[in-house]
């Protein structure tokens, strides 16, 4: 069990900057998630943690250690692979069992822990088969059973769920966190999938070109997106953007786009004219935040072309003049494509257009 | 044979539910027989010399000199076996498995870490390709070419007719080639496999010696074979290097079989024979390694 410490980590291949300044702190026992699209240095960060790439310049610390001229093994942590990354030529429990025999376990120690392992992954009818004959969750579950088995200070979870199917991957996600709640260890876990970010962290990293865009909560991520990107990249269906103005209109700011007039409040007015002079900005508002009424005078109307059912609830995407909004319909009204809406919004964010900052 | 196809007939005649099934059955079986002709003509072409030199050394002198040739011999005898072994060619034969096996495995030493280092190590793929292009280079010019300047270097160096002179030359002569076909089957290893191998605690070596050898061994079995084989028949270089028998090879010892003046070609078929045996049974080995399941199924999900 350790904390784990980056401290400006920086990694160039060639010309090439893979990650950029990162600082990040993983508390003793916490399963963070580094969320962010391909290509974003998600998994270079976290390779760089693992000992199989050298920064180029900043620490790692695991514990009090500093890691950076550690080889892997002398840094006692375990990472399970996209790919799985099993050894064709051996047994599933020689698999598992691997890790321990590098360590010189005693015989009967190693065939009570594999045993227990399997066991609690219930992969143990697996046991004397090669990976190949194994199923795709089976194959993920021995992988998790050799980074398991040997107790590591800290687990790093490289994609692991990309490669077995949707519904699995509902079930897979639940058991990984399960496990790590129960075993404790901390744990960073590499994903380009939101949701899966928002299921089992206790704290997300977002990155993106290599640089760190926001560390929070999983509703800290959601609720208060620190910029256009973490609220572009968070929330399954995804957040509508409207760019336009903040304007003086009697005496109260609103926000002026070519489609909406939007009045936003003192507060968050002040903090713009601080934050942002030139007034340009984007407004952001997730689905479930637009508030709608069939009335045909209210301000703000706008016409429902297309619904998307989903069992529980409704997508209306909803347009005008150019601009497409997506809303969720949780009630269970009774819109028809068609029909015109009047909209205002609950909850929104602001976005410098220069910056990308939120402005709060 | 007969039996198989009997089953095959067999079930053409059940299986078909359609008029269309069954063409397509019978224009598969059509196709099937056309691929065994093809290869039987193969086999018949390459295996009748072996046959003729195999039968020509146990012939009669009037059998061997019989127009048109006889197929099978009349008066089969061992003379020509008993005159090699008479003159010797157990020595030959043990001279060429000494160098051949040496220079291979010596080959394979130098040739595994070499390629390793060429896939693993993220080298430039153009320094890769000069570096094992100048090793290469002296494989590529034509054997005679690069005999003569050898032979002097040899000589100045004084160690003409030495067998680990042979070993020396047929090593550095493979060494490009082989790391040119391990590089290839390295690539199919995928790097997570031996990474995983150091995530769990394993050293570099540790996991090449564990994890990738036993992964890629059918293919390495199989490159150990070839370059066997050709250390097996070479013959140019050692015709300049070999001047007794201490150091004499098989192909050259054959060579000597054909005098100036009669030739005995029973005895010379004799010879041939002995040689074409080890490379026999190295083909037979070989195409049991050279079934390359093991590698697949390291990638997930599959």
């Amino acid at each position: 069990m350790a904390e784990v410490r980056i401290e400006g980590l920086t990694k160039y291949f060639g010309d090439t900057c893979a990650v950029n300044q990162l600082n990040l702190v993983v508390n003793d026992g916490d399963l963070v998630v580094l969320l962010g699209p391909s290509g974003c240095g998600k998994t270079t960060t976290m390779r760089c943690v693992a000992g199989l790439e050298r920064p180029t310049y900043g620490d790692i610390y695991i514990g009090e250690t500093r890691v950076n001229d550690l080889e892997p093994r002398e840094r006692d942590v375990a990472l399970v692979f996209q790919s799985y990354a099993l050894y064709p030529h051996f047994t599933a429990f020689d698999n598992i069992a691997y890790p321990l025999r590098l360590r010189k376990t005693p015989k009967d120690e190693i065939e009570r822990r594999v045993r227990d392992v399997a066991e609690m992954l219930g992969i143990t009818h697996t046991l004397e088969r090669p990976p190949g004959l194994c199923s795709g969750g089976e194959q993920q579950r021995i992988a998790l059973g050799r980074a398991i088995v040997r107790e590591p200070v800290v687990f790093l979870m490289d994609e692991p769920l990309s490669n077995i199917d949707a519904l699995l991957r509902v079930y897979m996600r639940a058991e990984i966190k399960r496990l790590q709640h129960e075993l404790g260890t901390t744990m960073i876990y590499v994903t380009h999938d939101q949701v899966e970010g928002m299921t089992m962290a206790d704290q997300i990293a977002v990155m993106n070109q290599g640089t760190l865009q926001q560390l929070g909560t999983p509703s800290e991520i959601y609720d208060m997106p620190a910029n256009n990107f973490v609220a572009r990249f968070v929330g399954s269906t995804p957040m509508n953007f409207i760019p336009g103005a903040l304007q003086k209109e009697n005496g109260k700011t609103v926000h002026k786009s070519d489609q909406f007039v939007i009045p936003v409040s003192a507060e968050m007015a002040d903090r713009a004219a601080e934050l942002c002079p030139s007034g340009v900005c984007t407004l952001g508002v997730r689905p479930e935040e637009i508030r709608f009424t069939m009335d045909d005078d209210g301000a703000n109307q706008a016409r429902v072309f297309l619904l998307e059912p989903l069992g529980s609830e409704t997508i209306l995407d909803i347009e005008k003049e150019g601009l497409l909004l997506k809303v969720k319909d949780v009630a269970a009204t009774q819109v028809r494509e068609g029909d015109t809406l009047s909209l205002s919004f609950n909850r929104f964010h602001l976005f410098d257009d220069d910056t990308g900052a939120a402005i709060r | 044979m007969a039996q198989t196809e009997a089953r095959e007939t067999a079930t053409t005649e059940t299986v078909p539910q359609t008029v269309e099934m069954a063409v397509q059955e019978r224009r598969f079986n059509l196709r099937k027989l056309l691929v065994v002709i093809v290869l039987y003509l193969a086999a018949f072409w390459t295996l009748v010399p072996m046959y003729w030199v195999a039968i020509s050394s146990i012939k009669s002198l009037r059998d061997l000199a019989h127009i048109p040739p006889r197929f099978f011999p009349t008066d089969p005898r061992l003379d020509a076996w008993v005159t090699i072994f008479e003159r010797r060619i157990l020595e030959n034969v043990y001279n060429s498995l000494v160098v051949a096996t040496l220079a291979t495995i010596i080959c394979l030493i130098i040739s595994v870490p070499a390629a390793y280092a060429a896939t693993r190590m993220r080298l430039p793929f153009k320094f890769v390709a000069i570096v094992v292009g100048l090793m290469g280079l002296v494989a590529l010019l034509p054997p005679i070419a690069s005999a003569i300047p050898l032979f002097l270097l040899g000589s100045d160096l004084g160690i003409i007719d030495e067998k680990y002179t042979l070993i020396i030359l047929y090593t550095v002569l493979n060494t490009a080639f082989a790391v040119w076909v391990l590089r290839g089957t390295f690539m199919d290893v995928p790097m997570d496999v031996e990474e995983a191998a150091l995530m769990d605690g394993d050293t570099r070596f540790g996991a090449v010696r564990r994890i990738l050898l036993p992964l890629i061994f059918p293919s390495l079995f199989s490159i150990a074979i070839l370059l066997f084989i050709f250390n097996w028949n070479e013959y140019i270089i050692a015709l300049y290097f070999v001047n007794s028998m201490k150091t004499m090879t098989l192909p050259i010892a054959i060579q000597a079989q054909i005098p100036q003046h009669e030739l005995d070609w029973g005895v010379v078929s004799a010879a041939g024979t002995i040689a074409v045996f080890p490379v026999l049974v190295a083909a037979f080995t070989l195409q049991r390694f050279l079934v390359r399941g093991l590698t697949f199924g390291v990638a997930s999900g599959q």
